[in-house]
């Protein structure tokens, strides 16, 4: 097993630096030109030169993106054009927001998504399958920002029990943390909930027709044991990859979340890097999403072998 | 299906989340919001309280300086005032950039030499005194003793003439006043006299010498050596450090910034009077926290979250209406405006260039495009006038037969006798940005009605912002700025000396008309000789079609009816001087 790690490990390294150099050439071909920005519409060509000159814009391409790789493999992510601060020091305060939040829907949504969709599976054809699969569908067609601004308008400015905006770091409380995370938590969770609900029972109905289940139920195994024993583990491997997926468009969803309620998160810093063409920080987020969904789908690797043992690499 | 195939198409179903990431990360690259435009100078200000169906008038500009005088002597210190800001702070150097989220530092942290009093003219901040010489060449100044920076460093003429310095090539009316009334070195036209004097030095007498050293874009406002000494196009590190009554307190990135007040604060020994004069802070602290959806603004504050909102959008105006504790405000108007490129036709064309600039403007329908920027008809603002509709520079001049005029048919046969009906215009449009957006479309249709073909290049705003400096990419483009009362066209923006070397627009002023009105401008200090150059310019404005002017629209603040001292002219809406009931 060690040596699979090792090896998966390994792999992934070309797997980062193929990433940084799809994400440094796409940010670099881009429209936009932060030396414009900061500019203003007074400057004249002198002026845009020489801010375009301190930005190190001027210098080609390849170098240009050799010396953010020489800066990245010694663990320096840049500084930003516009703050002018280490993108570590920046970066550093918004982790715990997005982190938490990240941590907060992936367990909720996995306990939502498994638990009904493993009911709408036992009950398959009934009603209660029935309801739960079109609120299923209703949770993954439903627009996030639109329930976002619904949750706000509901128990935000209507009921008054949630703040609509003010993060409470973990560190001042956890029931303040938890309670000033409620909402976005809440409409991410409905949003990969319906996901993973979706395909925890089309892999257990699959899987509850299997041959070896039969014979299960005909040596008098309870349904609860045919259930858990012998239907939920091999249907765990597809669900496992979902929400790994899941984590995937968690990333880019909580661009959305963390602006509409005002959490400083990395998803936001992204966005206003963007906004501002704040390149460095960009490519530093970039990178820093892509190793972590790396990372989720090294977990996911490990977690195959440990669900079914045969499966080795 | 084996447990091979299984992994397979598992494998690639957790790929397509990386991939998706990389593609959505440069969908929001060319779609992304963008930057907030220039922000110019803001002087007039109305504000409305409306509470529920009842229109109350909270602070009127006809309200006087001595009314609220007196209501200040009832104001009471303390609480904890919490400002929903536009945009995302990034840097605290307001002589740096004019990014509105950075213009906040300037509202309490930062002071000039002058400011703004409530009746647009110029007021002592840190400014003592001042004397001229007979020849009017010489301008001593003295700066206000026993200033200290909120690090306890005291106030000497090195920071302001070091601060000078560094805006020197930025802010527009000091570069003009050095460039075309002072001598060719910075050290001969501005001179040390001593530690609380120094001097300005002119080769000819100007009225602007108290405007130079005043408010205006890229404002000289005083800081110590660390931010002076550097390059104008360099950004300060660090967190402002300045003379005004709060003093910087701490910053979350991407959350929210504060301060509180200076105990050592030394104000004016004039009354306060706008922007100018002794301030008082009276709340404990002031928090800026950014809230980037407008929507999320509007709900803050109706949950108490925040008790003032900078900025959000006209369909969100009934909500605040409905809320009998809120109190809406109407901010000064903004100048809509539309460009066109001097650098390659058709507008440029020698022979025909002026005339198909001509068919724009009298062919546009100004009323539609300003709807379609701000919404309601209660929100625009129908003004021919380049100047301020209600200032002493308005005027109507040349725009008979040519302010929303919509004659399509008339500019159409001038298209077509020109011989450039079924030219292609580029027009961009940043479709992030509901005032040029809107505009574009309307633009868009009269282009198309008078003859022309019509390539919308829908953008984000940063897109545009780059694609404006490339000559060969566009043809046509909208954008806005704020008005300027005081120092009239020469602090304009799109007037100013700057247009001629900026990278955008490079009009041409090939007979020399504009540059003589401004020189007139500049040199004159009889009112009523300004007047008439100004008759004089804005004829020539309509008759050369050097840009587009749309008209007047207006942006919207909202705060909760616990805020007083609210009022309608400049400062008002500064953190000094307001309180809590």
């Amino acid at each position: 097993m060690w040596r699979y790690i090792a090896q998966r490990f390994l792999v992934s390294i070309p797997v980062v630096i193929m990433v940084g150099i799809i994400t440094f050439t796409l940010v670099y071909v881009g429209p936009g030109d932060p030396a414009a920005i900061i500019a203003g519409d007074e400057a004249t060509p002198e002026i845009l030169e020489a801010i375009r000159e301190d930005l190190g814009f001027n210098r080609s391409f390849p170098v240009q993106m050799g010396d953010w790789f020489w800066k990245l493999a010694h663990g320096d992510l840049g500084t930003s054009y516009f703050s002018k601060r280490e993108i570590t020091e920046l970066i550093t305060p918004r982790l715990q927001p997005t982190l938490s939040l990240g941590f907060q829907v992936v367990v909720i949504s996995t306990i939502i998504g498994i638990t009904t969709g493993m009911l709408a599976a036992w009950k398959a054809g009934t009603r209660l399958d029935r309801n739960l699969m079109v609120l299923a569908v209703l949770g993954f067609a439903t627009p996030g920002f639109w329930l976002a601004f619904l949750t706000i308008w509901v128990f935000a400015v209507n009921l008054g029990w949630f703040p609509v905006i003010g993060y409470s770091p973990i560190q001042d409380g956890l029931f303040k943390h938890l309670h000033s995370l409620f909402l976005p938590v809440m409409v991410n969770s409905i949003l990969a909930s319906a996901f993973i609900s979706r395909i925890t029972r089309s892999a257990m109905l699959e899987v509850l027709r299997e041959d070896y289940i039969r014979t299960a139920r005909a040596k008098g195994a309870s349904e609860f044991s045919v259930f858990l024993r012998h239907a939920f583990r091999p249907s765990a491997i597809p669900v496992a990859t979902v929400i790994g997926a899941s984590i995937a468009g968690l990333a880019t969803g909580f661009v959305l979340t963390e602006t509409i309620f005002a959490i400083p998160g990395l998803g936001r810093m992204l966005v206003d890097a963007i906004v501002r063409r704040d390149y460095p920080i960009i490519q530093a987020l970039l990178m820093v999403v892509a190793i972590v969904l790396i990372g989720v789908n090294l977990i996911i690797d490990i977690l195959y072998a440990y669900i079914d043992p045969r499966i080795r690499y | 299906m084996s447990s091979e195939q299984k992994r397979l198409i598992m494998n690639r179903v957790r790929y397509r989340g990386l991939i998706l990431l990389l593609i959505a990360s440069v969908a929001m690259i060319v779609t992304a919001c963008s930057s907030d435009p220039v922000v110019e100078t803001v002087i007039q200000t109305v504000i409305v309280a409306e509470k529920g169906d009842t229109i109350t008038v909270v602070a009127t500009p006809t309200a006087t300086l001595e009314e609220r005088t007196l209501a200040t002597a009832d104001a009471k210190k303390g609480g904890h005032l919490r400002v929903a800001s536009v945009g995302s702070v990034q840097s605290f150097d307001p002589l740096w950039t004019t990014a509105s989220s950075t213009g906040n530092v300037s509202s309490m942290i930062l002071e000039g030499l002058f400011a703004y009093k409530e009746d647009n003219t110029i007021g002592k901040m840190l400014i003592d005194d001042w004397k001229v010489s007979s020849d009017g060449l010489k301008w001593t100044f003295k700066i206000r003793e026993g200033v200290e920076f909120h690090n306890g460093i005291s106030l000497t003429t090195d920071q302001v003439i070091g601060t000078l310095r560094r805006q020197s090539e930025r802010a527009p009316v000091f570069k003009l006043v050095w460039e075309q009334f002072g001598p060719t070195s910075f050290d001969e036209f501005i001179t040390k006299d001593s530690d609380l004097e120094f001097s300005m030095n002119l080769t000819g007498s100007t009225g602007l010498v108290l405007d130079a050293l005043g408010p205006q874009n890229f404002a000289p406002q005083m800081v110590l050596s660390a931010w002076y000494s550097l390059p104008a196009t360099e950004s300060a590190e660090g967190t402002p450090i300045g003379t005004g009554p709060y003093r910087f307190e701490s910053w979350t990135p991407g959350d929210r910034w504060s301060a509180i007040p200076f105990a050592n604060y030394s104000p004016s020994t004039e009354a306060s009077d706008g922007e100018s004069g002794a301030h008082t802070a009276f709340f404990d602290r002031v928090s800026y926290i950014e809230i980037p959806d407008q929507a999320t603004r509007i709900a803050a504050l109706q949950t108490d979250a925040v008790d003032l909102v900078q900025e959000f959008s006209q369909d969100l105006i009934d909500r605040v209406k409905a809320d009998s504790n809120l109190q809406l405000i109407a901010n000064p108007p903004l100048r809509l405006l539309g460009h066109f490129n001097y650098q390659i036709p058709p507008f440029n064309d020698p022979e025909h260039g002026r005339d198909l600039r001509r068919a724009v403007v009298m062919a546009y329908d100004n009323e539609k495009a300003l709807l379609a920027a701000a919404g309601t008809p209660d929100r625009i603002n129908l003004c021919a006038s380049l100047m301020e509709c209600g200032s002493a520079w308005e005027n109507n001049a040349g725009s008979e037969n040519m302010y929303n005029a919509k004659r399509i048919e008339d500019a159409k046969k001038i298209v077509k006798d020109a011989g450039y009906e079924g030219y292609t215009i580029r027009l961009m449009d940043p479709a992030d940005r509901q005032p040029a957006h809107g505009a574009a479309q309307v633009t868009r249709e009269v282009l198309e009605d008078i003859g022309f073909n019509v390539d919308l290049r829908v953008m984000d705003w940063a897109t545009m912002v780059q694609d404006r400096a490339t000559v060969d990419r566009w043809e046509f483009f909208h954008t806005w700025s704020g008005r300027s009362v005081r120092i009239g066209p020469i602090g304009h923006l799109r007037f100013g000396e700057l247009q001629y070397e900026a990278w955008f627009n490079q009009y041409s002023d090939t007979d020399g008309i504009q540059r003589k009105s401004f020189e007139t401008f500049a040199s004159e200090t009889d009112p009523a000789k300004i007047n008439a150059a100004m008759d004089e310019f804005q004829q020539y404005f309509y008759d050369d079609a050097i840009f587009l002017q749309v008209g007047e629209f207006f942006s919207n603040w909202a705060a909760s009816n616990q805020i007083e001292g609210l009022h309608g002219n400049p400062g008002g809406q500064k953190p000094y001087d307001k309180w809590f009931k």
